[in-house]
This record gives C-alpha cells, sequence and structure tokens, in this order.
C-alpha cells in the first residue's frame, strides 16, 4: 500500500513539474489566471472610485471567468499522455518499469491535477489580495466565504469532473484535437443550452448556481448545489477509473 | 541470469509470414550480440523480451521467470534502451532518471540520489547532471539512455540498435561503457552495425526473416568465410559482372578503377588476391542482400 503511495505520488510530483515547466501551460495558465484577476482589479478600481456595483459580483465573477477558461485550459492540455510519451519516444521506456499501469496512470491525473489546483489557488489569492487593497482603500466589510465557497462548489468539482472526462477521451480517441473539440463543444452547449435545463444536471461548472450573496437571487440552500456538485466529483472519479487500461 | 527463449513465434496478422519463426535461443551471462538486416525480426524479439508485446507461441524464462507470468519480476531485473530513446526535455538529466528511478520502484530517497548519481558517474555525464535533457546531443542522449537503464541494476540489458546515429567518437565511447557494463550482467546488443558486435560479444545469434540461422561465436562466424573473402581491383564492367557473382562488402574508388572486397562461393578472377575474413565479411556471406554502407563498422 505504502509503495502504491510512492509510486503515485512521484509520478504525480514529475508530471506536474514537467507541466508547470511547458510553454503552452504556463501561456494557457497565464491567460486563465490574469483574466479574472483584471476583472477582479476592474470591479475594485470601480468602487473605489464610488460605482454601485450588484452585491457579491466581486466574488463572482471572477471565479465563473476563471471557470469558463479553466475548462479550456484543460481542453488542451489534458489529453492522451500515451500518445503524447509515445511522440516523445520515452513510452517504451516508460512502459517497461515495473510500475503499474494503474499507478502511472493515477500519477500522471494527479499532477497535472494538481497543477490545476495550484491555478486555482493562485486565483483566489490573488482576488483576496486586490479585495484585501480595495477595503484597505474603502474601508467596505469584507467577507471570505464566498471566495472559499465559489473554489469549492465551483471551481473544484468543474476541475475534477472535466480534467477526468478529458483524460478519459485521450484515452479513448487518442486524438488530442478530438478531445478539445468535444470538450470545448460540450462546455459551450452548457453554456448555451442545456446549464438552465433539467434543474441544472448538466451544469458541469455551477455557471448557473445561485450567487453567495445577490440583489436577486441569493444562495438559499447550500445543500443542494453541494450534492450536485458531489455529484460531478463522483462521476469524474469514475471516467478517471474508465481511463485506465487495466 | 540466463535467458531461454524456446520455439518462440511471433505472427501479426493471420496468414502473414512470421515476424519470428519457431526461434530457440539461450543467451548466457555476458555481452550478446543479435544481428541481423532489417526486417530480421530483431525488434520483434527485443519487444517481447523487454515485456513490450507478446508472443504468438512459444516461451520465454529469465532464470525461474516466466515472461508471461512473471512481468513485474521481470520488470525489476531488466533494463532496456529502444532504438528511438526520448527523454522528458523539460527534465534535466538529474531530473529524468530520478523520475526513472521512482518508476523503478526505488523509494528510498537516498538510494535513489546515490543510485542516479552513480549512472551520471557511469555514463560520464554528471558535469551536465543540471541541465535540460531536451539540449543534449545525439551521443549524450543515448548516453542517458543507458543511464536510465542501469538505475535499478538490472540483471539483464537490452540494447537496440545502440550507435546508430553517433558519431566515430560517440560510438567508441558507448562501445566501451557496454564493455564495462557487461561484466556483472548479461547485456543483448541488437544491431545491424557488425562493429558493434565484434569490438563487444562474445557469443551471437543471427536473425534472418524471422529465423535463427547462426548462433555462436564471432570467430566462428569468421571461419564460415574462411577462403571466400577476395579483394580485386576492377573497372566500371569488372564491377558489374563480379556484383552478380559476389556479395560486395565494401568499394574503394581508385582513379578510374574500383577495389572491391567481396565474398562468396563463386570462382574468383585470376588477379583476385585472397585474404583474412573479418566479421563483416561473414555476416554478408551469411546473410547476403545489399551490404553497402550500412554494414560499414
Amino acid at each position: 500500500m505504502l509503495s502504491i503511495f510512492h509510486n503515485v505520488w512521484g509520478v504525480a510530483r514529475y508530471e506536474r513539474k514537467m507541466l508547470l515547466r511547458t510553454t503552452k501551460f504556463r501561456i494557457l495558465g497565464g491567460l486563465g489566471m490574469s483574466i479574472p484577476v483584471l476583472l477582479g482589479i476592474g470591479f475594485a478600481i470601480a468602487e473605489a472610485n464610488g460605482a454601485e456595483l450588484p452585491v457579491g459580483i466581486d466574488s463572482y465573477v471572477p471565479f465563473l471567468v476563471y471557470s469558463f477558461l479553466q475548462t479550456i485550459v484543460i481542453a488542451f492540455i489534458v489529453g492522451d499522455f500515451r500518445a503524447a510519451d509515445e511522440q516523445a519516444h520515452i513510452y517504451e521506456v516508460v512502459a517497461g518499469r515495473p510500475i503499474s499501469t494503474a499507478e502511472l496512470v493515477a500519477g500522471k491525473y494527479l499532477g497535472i491535477v494538481s497543477a490545476l489546483v495550484f491555478l486555482s489557488l493562485g486565483v483566489l489569492l490573488l482576488t483576496l489580495s486586490i479585495q484585501a487593497a480595495k477595503i484597505s482603500m474603502t474601508g467596505n466589510p469584507f467577507i471570505i466565504e464566498p471566495y472559499i465557497g465559489y473554489l469549492v462548489f465551483m471551481n473544484l468539482p468543474a476541475l475534477i469532473f472535466m480534467s477526468s472526462v478529458t483524460f478519459f477521451l485521450g484515452a479513448l480517441l487518442r486524438r488530442q484535437a478530438a478531445v478539445a473539440l468535444i470538450v470545448i463543444g460540450y462546455l459551450l452547449a452548457v453554456l448555451l443550452f442545456l446549464g438552465r435545463r433539467y434543474d441544472g444536471i448538466y451544469d458541469f461548472g455551477a455557471f448557473f448556481m445561485p450567487l453567495y450573496y445577490s440583489d436577486l437571487i441569493g444562495l438559499a440552500d447550500i445543500t443542494q448545489v453541494g450534492l450536485q456538485r458531489l455529484f460531478y466529483v463522483l462521476l469524474g472519479i469514475g471516467f478517471f477509473g474508465f481511463s485506465i487500461d487495466w | 541470469m540466463v535467458i531461454r527463449i524456446s520455439n518462440l513465434t511471433k505472427v501479426y496478422r493471420r496468414g502473414a509470414v512470421p515476424a519470428l519463426d519457431d526461434v530457440t535461443l539461450d543467451i548466457p551471462h555476458g555481452t550478446f550480440g543479435l544481428l541481423g538486416p532489417n526486417g530480421a525480426g530483431k525488434t520483434t524479439l527485443i519487444k517481447i523480451l523487454s515485456t513490450q508485446m507478446d508472443a504468438s507461441s512459444g516461451s520465454v524464462t529469465m532464470d525461474d521467470f516466466d515472461l508471461t507470468k512473471d512481468r513485474t519480476e521481470i520488470r525489476r531485473r531488466l533494463g532496456y534502451l529502444p532504438q528511438h530513446f526520448g527523454t522528458y526535455p523539460q527534465l534535466t538529466a538529474w531530473e529524468f532518471l530520478d523520475y526513472m528511478a521512482i518508476l523503478g520502484d526505488i523509494h528510498n530517497r537516498r538510494s535513489r540520489l546515490n543510485r542516479v548519481e552513480q549512472a551520471l558517474n557511469e555514463v560520464g555525464l554528471y558535469e551536465a547532471r543540471n541541465r535540460r535533457s531536451g539540449t543534449f546531443s545525439g551521443g549524450m542522449m543515448r548516453r542517458l539512455g543507458i543511464a536510465q537503464t542501469i538505475l535499478t541494476d538490472p540483471e539483464f540489458l537490452i540494447v537496440d540498435e545502440p550507435t546508430v546515429g553517433l558519431d566515430p567518437e560517440e560510438r567508441i565511447r558507448f562501445r566501451g561503457i557496454l564493455g564495462r557494463l557487461s561484466s556483472d550482467r548479461a547485456i543483448l546488443i541488437s544491431t545491424h552495425i557488425v562493429g558493434d558486435i565484434s569490438s563487444t560479444c562474445e557469443d551471437l545469434a543471427v536473425l534472418d526473416v524471422g529465423r535463427l540461422i547462426f548462433r555462436g561465436s564471432p570467430g566462428e562466424l569468421i571461419s564460415k568465410a574462411d577462403g571466400k573473402t577476395w579483394e580485386v581491383q576492377v573497372d566500371d564492367a569488372g564491377f558489374e559482372m563480379l556484383s552478380r557473382m559476389f556479395r560486395v562488402v565494401t568499394v574503394n574508388v581508385e582513379g578510374d578503377m574500383m577495389r572491391l572486397r567481396m565474398v562468396g562461393d563463386g570462382e574468383p578472377p585470376a588477379d583476385a588476391e585472397a585474404v583474412a575474413p573479418n566479421l563483416e565479411d561473414a555476416y554478408v556471406y551469411f546473410v547476403g542482400g545489399d551490404t553497402t554502407g550500412e554494414i560499414a563498422a
């Protein structure tokens, strides 16, 4: 058991390191982080200049936008690791090691997911820093709960689910371009058609979840949202399991 | 470790010519050469031995372990350097080897660091340990490749076409590394470059069209071409005629004439000079085919 943990963790550590060093990840991740942060700065400047913004918008919008961008990052970053290893002429060497396929795939998956979690935490820290700066200027009250809430309920389940689906599609189709197309198509379908229908069952990114605090509809029942998010986390774990070539 | 291959056959498609046809072979301790032209079945055999591919029939055992039943145990005892070896270019040489050591089930950090350092020293890459492998030359990549095979101190090393694409200096260095490593393990070198075999192997096998056609020492293979190797100076017309009767090993242009080195059972011209065969001559005599260029040591 300890050996499995060592193997999975060791693979995850290096996969994350490699991903963080790729230009593709740096560009996509940088864009994914900077757009929500720039929006946060924009809201803070507007408020500091006396603009009346809808309640809760400054915490909600950056995470909503980031959740959308995060899916696009996943579509291009996560894919068929086997095809990538084969292309780099490293697959035979890796496959000839005593580590099991399940440990290898789990390690690669965790490595990618943990790199994406770093990005999410980066967005959280930067938006919190902007709020801290705004409060020091305006003296407005500050509640941290929505920031953590959006990260936990909106962002992380979407990250786990979408990474797993992309991993699964990668293993199934073996074509990065096809996988990216399907994932982005699914994202657009949810945003444009499916998201609000059937009680939000297709809303994998919680794009249409109620705001924590709002002038219109506040978040009355966190349990309902939590269950929907748990459903996507479990579905994500299922897809991850299917992506292992046992 | 003794590798015992029994009646190994591999057919990719039903009805197709077998890539390996009933091959039976023992690979003992030391350096063992696997020679054969392209398409002889060397890569298929290597892929089966390195647990990358299943055979259609037959068996392989490594000491007491069966290749199909004890795959993980065999992988623990195996080091494999494929012909096309790549790395993760984002990682430094040190990081790459550390990662490979993790995949090789070495969990203790201290012993991993020791093994990585030892492997880098063994192949002369310690000074380049903090350079990203994506910036390495072809020769350095091959050396990094051999470093990853010896990380887990395997009892059996498989090296596929080890010197293809290397310059002469790197080729000699690489052969030296293989020679040093062979003192305490079995090494299988698969190649179509005869020079790799003649400079490192005590024992060899020749495959052709999936079948084992020779098994013995380099000396025994050379003796097959005894009295059948000739050198002669010819013009264009002479070359045309002799190349139909003999297998030409080398051609050296000397002004308007050519000096041929050739092997075969035919009657040589009166001015042909009998020469002592080398491994390359014997290989060409045994296997035949186009010999110019690729077979050069």
